[in-house]
């Protein structure tokens, strides 16, 4: 229903669909609508351009054009229906099945349909035509045949992706039978899928038809068809060229139209297609007088940084007024759940936030330069040479189709500007760094014969190429399995020791925070609302969001026992409270937390913290 | 007392085309749950901790083995009957996105399992998927949202009423609360033990994360490659662990109170 | 490499028969066979009789095919009905024409295709609105109609090109190329169309996977980026439909050629299906049969190439 609501949205759609219904009724009701008979000839109208008698012109006979593409209409759109028809019943019935049972019958289906697919599909046609002559409707019927491929495999594909998604697997787990399922479950995902490849397919068929009937093998003379219509208008092309307009503009429209509904209907598909939520509006970003100017003696410094997504009255702030600083070789650990802003706010350091957002406000300061100030090459040129990154998903953030060495050495010359030999040495050097045992063999392999802490590695070592002073990891164990995140851990702190090296870490995980950090921001709903040391963090919080979460760590609690849990949840960026963030589900909220921005204030020398209810926090630990 | 569910030598395999040999994903595997209990699996990726769990709920191909619930053999059992069984046998999946069909309302996915096992229709039907809508925390309109409405956490509680709400004995909970955020992550887990205490329910509790299966588990069984590799309580599985892989593996999850972890990294890397 | 040649040996083997046997049933189906085509009208049963016998086709139908196949395997397809031509020698004849003509349709699509993909794919926004108004043009309209409109604007109005005819390139290697331009666009747009869209989907998907960003964050240029590592990848998707629409030109001669009277593959086949010439009909069929074989075994190994993990499989 959704969808159907979308395709609405979509006027081009629309008006490609109503001028088809148009079209198809008016070949259907040719006989009361046209205002000729398509045959007879007027030869005093010969030729005539478009005139209120003849609104389309006549032909060479003075045959009336309108009259003759009503009809001719009727030829070329049933024998496309046939072509649909068979297309739809082969392609449905047999993708379903193949995609559910799977096994032996999938196997023949698909390697019938592959050669299907190979087979030239005019040529065949034309062996028809050539046994049956002038015989249109077998034509049609084997257009449909030999081109249901292309619907069986979207069909199979669907039906495959649906029958291995969790609600089938759900629904199963329910008690649904094998037709239910595929009824309720599995037949409303394959709709969508049908109906673009139905008309893309039909666009096709109505070029075939009308292919065709423009070499001969449709309708016999004096009976119209669209193609057979340009083919005559063909013989008379040098005197009279409006003759070839028509026909070939209807054909085009035709096939257009059902090339827009079906983008139209592809487009309306997406699964979560629902209206993007408007911002309750950008709000200007508050100073925090409380935080002193850019800290000079840091290497990294972080003022009021706010990041927005969207453009003009649309832009929805997802970071903001974020403040903290990086000592040249401390270890900051930007702790949060989903929705807190944590990654974006990495990715801001280096530039890398993707289409859509940008900085809205603040600096960022890096080893003495502010990144603002930083044309688009300086920007990149610091990327990977002073502040590396770390990536969260490794095997994703390799190009699948290089080997190893060769995205190794392609850094390597880019930062060091080294020969080739140089940079292979150095190649080895650093996969040797990362704790690669045999690198001259891992250089030559491409990133899918490597496991998942292994292509980690290989990430550690690209980000270390240009001997970065700032590492910035994104979740970079996240997925990993428990054991391999310790080898990883293990290796990014020793490395960080040996080269000095800053390191930025965004992380949920608070057992990968205290193994690897110094101090640490928590972040929640786009803000920073606390910072400390870590250890200090955990020991005594002053932010109730942090205590909560903590306590709310199964780790530790009395085992069968209620966690202390917070209710609720994050509110998205979009509704974001004009006060606190946290306030709604806080114990400790008063109504002076929900009327103004709450500002980040420094309640002990090192700690920062954004809440006013410091004292009840402190008073009732 | 007897035991809900008995999982004798269980061996599971899945060929891997003709020039690979089959893999064993669960290799003379037993287990135990009794009525009202939970069970806890902990193992990292490919130690076959998923693959028990779709066995006993019918989805992996067994090889040998017995799978005994409250009595009744379910290895070879027919497809009608382990339809049937479904009333009794229940699963949360890890991925609220994916575990809910995004083209149906929630009510109409609550209303499925009470139907296919004819518990109630029409109007009673959906006086139950309210009620217990409102059992797992969400308003009773909820029926009429889509899954893309709710939050993770809220499509959590969805999957947990469906499974529920039929009063199965046995509910398989397949990372049920790993891709949730802390915090909604100990909402989630207050449910699931309250329901419990609520229900009678037991848990087979399939988790990677050591922290939570103490928490949640009244026994725990540690897999690694297809093989169970140590039984017990889950007290002495996560404080006194006797193989070593189980010891490696609470070595390697980090504690998150600084001091502790810090402690353990300095022992750890010291020469 | 060895898997791949066989895999692609035994789909090719099974294409070609199913084409050949598919075409050689069908002919045989047909009310009225070769030796009644070719008398007519007027001949007489004994001549009728005669000739069935002449022409083998007394024969019980898988003999016939038999007879045909190992015929084919030698380079001998028949005589042609009417004419009693070698059917190898006619199609030899023929192939000049329709292999520049596809060539240059192909030449032409990629080219123009690949470069209106990359630079909509880039530059987001309006050149990507003109793709997708290029490519939804370029496929609907029809192209023997396209030919017409083509001839009236740059053969009649406008003099530049021939409207129709063929030129051999020995003998004047400027005309030939002028008497293919209209045909080749005329053939080629909506190729364009195709390879645009391909290539601008392809780069566009690349261009939002994460490695693109984490060389962005390794610090690559932006050149190295687009033009190494993203279009190697896209390179692989844009092969597989560069197939596809090469044995989708040699189709389309079927009309172009007619259109514009170029004595190639697709008219003859043409004149052969309206005369009921099968033996004509057969041989053009495996031609083309034999070119889908060859240009899917071009593009896996290209894909090969491209792709380590199809390299390995």
């Amino acid at each position: 229903m959704n969808s159907v609501r979308a395709f609405l949205r979509k006027p081009l759609a629309v008006a490609a669909l109503v001028f088809l219904v148009v079209v198809v009724l008016a070949c259907l009701f040719a006989d009361v609508l046209a205002p000729y008979d398509p045959i007879a000839q007027d030869l005093a109208a010969a030729n005539s351009l478009p005139t209120p008698a003849h609104l389309l012109g006549a032909d060479t006979l003075g045959r009336d054009i309108l009259s003759r593409l009503l009809f001719g209409g009727q030829v070329t759109l049933s024998g496309s229906l046939v072509a649909v028809l068979v297309f739809l019943v082969f392609g449905l019935t047999l993708g379903m099945l193949a995609g559910y049972v799977r096994g032996v019958l999938d196997v023949v289906l698909t390697k019938i349909v592959e050669v299907l697919y190979a087979v030239p599909v005019i040529i065949i046609l034309l062996v028809v035509l050539s046994v049956f002559s002038q015989n249109l409707v077998v034509a049609m019927v084997t257009l449909g045949v030999l081109g249901f491929g292309g619907l069986f495999r979207v069909v199979r594909a669907t039906t495959l992706a649906a029958s291995g998604e969790l609600y089938v697997k759900a629904a199963r787990a329910s008690g649904l039978s094998h037709g239910k399922v595929l009824w309720r479950h599995i037949l409303p995902n394959v709709w969508g899928p049908v109906i673009v490849q139905v008309s893309l397919f039909a666009a096709s068929a109505v070029l075939v038809e009308s292919g065709l009937a423009f070499l001969g093998f449709s309708v016999k003379a004096p009976d119209p068809s669209w193609g057979s219509m340009i083919s005559d208008a063909s013989q008379a092309l040098t005197r009279y060229p409006w003759l070839l307009v028509p026909p070939g503009a209807t054909i085009a429209l035709v096939v257009l139209c059902l090339g827009l509904v079906g983008d139209g209907v592809r487009d309306s598909m997406s699964r979560d297609g629902r209206a993007p939520a408007r911002n309750t509006g950008a709000r200007a970003a508050l100073p925090d007088r409380d935080v002193p100017e850019t800290n000079d003696s840091a290497l990294l410094s972080v003022r009021d940084l706010s990041v927005g997504f969207g453009r003009g009255s649309d832009t929805t702030i997802v970071v903001r007024n974020v403040n903290f600083d990086v000592m040249r070789g401390e270890a900051l650990g930007i702790v949060g759940e989903s929705g807190s802003g944590k990654t974006v706010t990495a990715r801001a350091l280096i530039g890398l936030l993707g289409s859509g957002g940008r900085v809205l406000g603040g600096s960022i300061t890096f080893d003495g330069v502010s990144l603002g100030t930083l044309g688009r090459s300086a920007l990149a040129r610091l990327r990977g040479s002073g502040i590396g990154l770390i990536p969260q998903e490794p095997m994703n953030t390799l190009d699948p189709v290089f080997t190893i060495g060769s995205q190794l050495r392609e850094v390597i010359r880019r930062h060091d500007r080294s020969s080739r030999r140089a940079s292979e040495e150095r190649a080895v050097e650093l996969l040797e760094l990362v704790g690669i045992h045999d690198p001259a063999a891992v250089l030559r392999k491409y990133p899918h014969e490597l496991s998942g802490g292994m292509a980690q590695r290989i990430g550690i070592a690209l980000a270390l190429a240009g001997r970065p002073k700032l590492l910035i990891a994104d979740e970079p164990t996240t997925a990993l399995d428990v054991t391999v995140q310790q080898q990883i851990l293990d290796l990014l702190v020793e490395l960080r020791h040996r080269f000095g090296m800053a390191l930025v870490l965004v992380t949920h995980d608070w057992g990968v925070l205290a193994d690897v950090c110094d101090r640490a921001a928590v972040m929640y709903a786009g803000e920073v609302v606390e910072e400390a040391a870590v250890v200090e963090l955990y020991e005594r919080p002053l932010h109730p969001y942090t205590r909560a979460l903590i306590a709310a760590n199964p780790h530790g609690a009395v085992p069968g026992e209620p966690l202390p849990s917070i209710p609720g949840q994050v509110p998205p960026p979009t509704a974001w409270p004009k006060g606190c963030h946290f306030a709604s589900r806080c114990a400790l909220a008063t109504d002076a937390c929900r009327e103004a921005p709450i500002p980040f204030v420094l309640p002990e020398p090192d700690r920062g913290s954004r809440c006013i209810r410091i004292d009840a926090l402190v008073g009732e630990a | 007392m007897s035991k809900l569910l008995e999982v004798t030598d269980l061996t599971v395999s899945y060929r891997r085309g003709f020039r690979h040999p089959p893999l064993l994903a669960n290799d003379g595997v037993s287990i135990s749950i009794s009525r009202g209990k939970t069970l806890g699996i902990v193992g990292e990726s490919g130690s076959g901790k998923s693959t028990l769990g779709d066995a006993i709920l019918g989805f992996a191909p067994v090889s040998s083995g017995s799978i005994r619930f409250d009595g009744e053999e379910l290895v070879g059992a027919s497809a009608a009957r382990r339809r049937e069984l479904t009333k009794n046998i229940q699963v949360i999946f890890q991925n609220p996105y994916g575990s809910l069909n995004p083209a149906k309302p929630v009510g109409a996915t609550l209303l499925e399992p009470l139907v296919a096992h004819r518990i109630a229709s029409g109007a009673a039907a959906t006086a139950r998927v309210e009620e217990w809508l409102e059992v797992v925390g969400l308003p009773a309109d909820a029926a009429k949202r889509y899954p893309r409405d709710f939050s993770g956490g809220q499509r959590q509680r969805i999957a947990i009423a469906r499974a529920l709400l039929v009063e199965p004995e046995l509910v398989v909970c397949d990372e049920a609360v790993s891709a949730l955020d802390l915090s909604i992550q100990a909402q989630i887990l207050n449910l699931l033990l309250d329901l419990q205490h609520r229900l009678g329910v037991s848990y087979l509790f399939i988790t990677h994360d050591m922290a939570v299966v103490e928490h949640m588990a009244d026994r725990v069984a540690v897999m690694h490659r297809g093989v169970v590799v140590e039984e017990g309580s889950a007290r002495d599985v996560v404080h006194a662990p006797t193989a070593e892989y189980t010891q490696a593996l609470l070595a390697a999850a980090p504690s998150p109170d600084p001091r502790i972890q810090q402690a353990r990294r300095r022992e750890r890397t010291a020469p | 490499m060895i898997r791949l040649l066989a895999r692609w040996l035994g789909t090719s083997a099974l294409l070609l028969f199913v084409v050949s046997a598919l075409t050689f049933v069908l002919t045989a189906l047909a009310p009225g066979d070769a030796a009644r085509v070719i008398l007519g009208k007027n001949g007489t049963e004994e001549q009728y009789q005669a000739l069935r016998l002449q022409l083998g086709l007394d024969e019980p139908l898988p003999v016939r095919y038999w007879n045909w196949l190992s015929g084919a395997l030698h380079g001998d397809l028949g005589v042609s009905i009417y004419s009693q031509q070698s059917v190898t020698d006619i199609i030899g004849g023929r192939l000049a024409p329709t292999l520049a003509l596809v060539v240059g349709g192909l030449i032409f699509s990629a080219v123009l295709g690949i470069a209106l993909g990359i630079a909509s794919a880039r530059g987001r926004g309006r050149l990507s609105k003109v793709t997708d108004v290029i490519s939804l043009l370029g496929v609907s309209i029809p192209p023997f109609w396209l030919g017409f409109i083509l001839v009236t604007a740059f053969a009649v109005a406008l003099p530049l090109f021939p409207a129709t005819g063929y030129v051999d390139f020995a003998s004047s290697p400027s005309e030939w190329a002028r008497s293919l331009v209209l045909p080749v666009i005329t053939l080629g747009v909506g190729g364009v169309a195709l390879i645009a869209k391909q290539t601008r989907d392809a780069m566009s998907k690349q261009l939002s996977l994460d490695y693109v960003d984490a060389m962005r964050a390794q610090g690559l240029s932006e050149r190295s980026i687009v033009f190494r590592h993203v279009l190697k990848n896209a390179a692989i998707p844009i092969t597989t439909v560069l197939g596809i629409l090469f044995t989708g030109l040699f189709s389309g001669t079927v009309l172009v050629e007619n259109v514009f009277a170029l004595p190639g593959l697709g008219g003859l086949i043409v004149q052969a299906t309206a005369s009921h010439d099968i033996p004509i009909v057969e041989g053009v069929a495996l031609v083309f049969a034999l070119v889908v074989v060859l240009t899917n075994l071009v593009v896996d190994i290209i894909n090969g190439l491209l792709n380590p993990k199809a390299r390995l499989a």
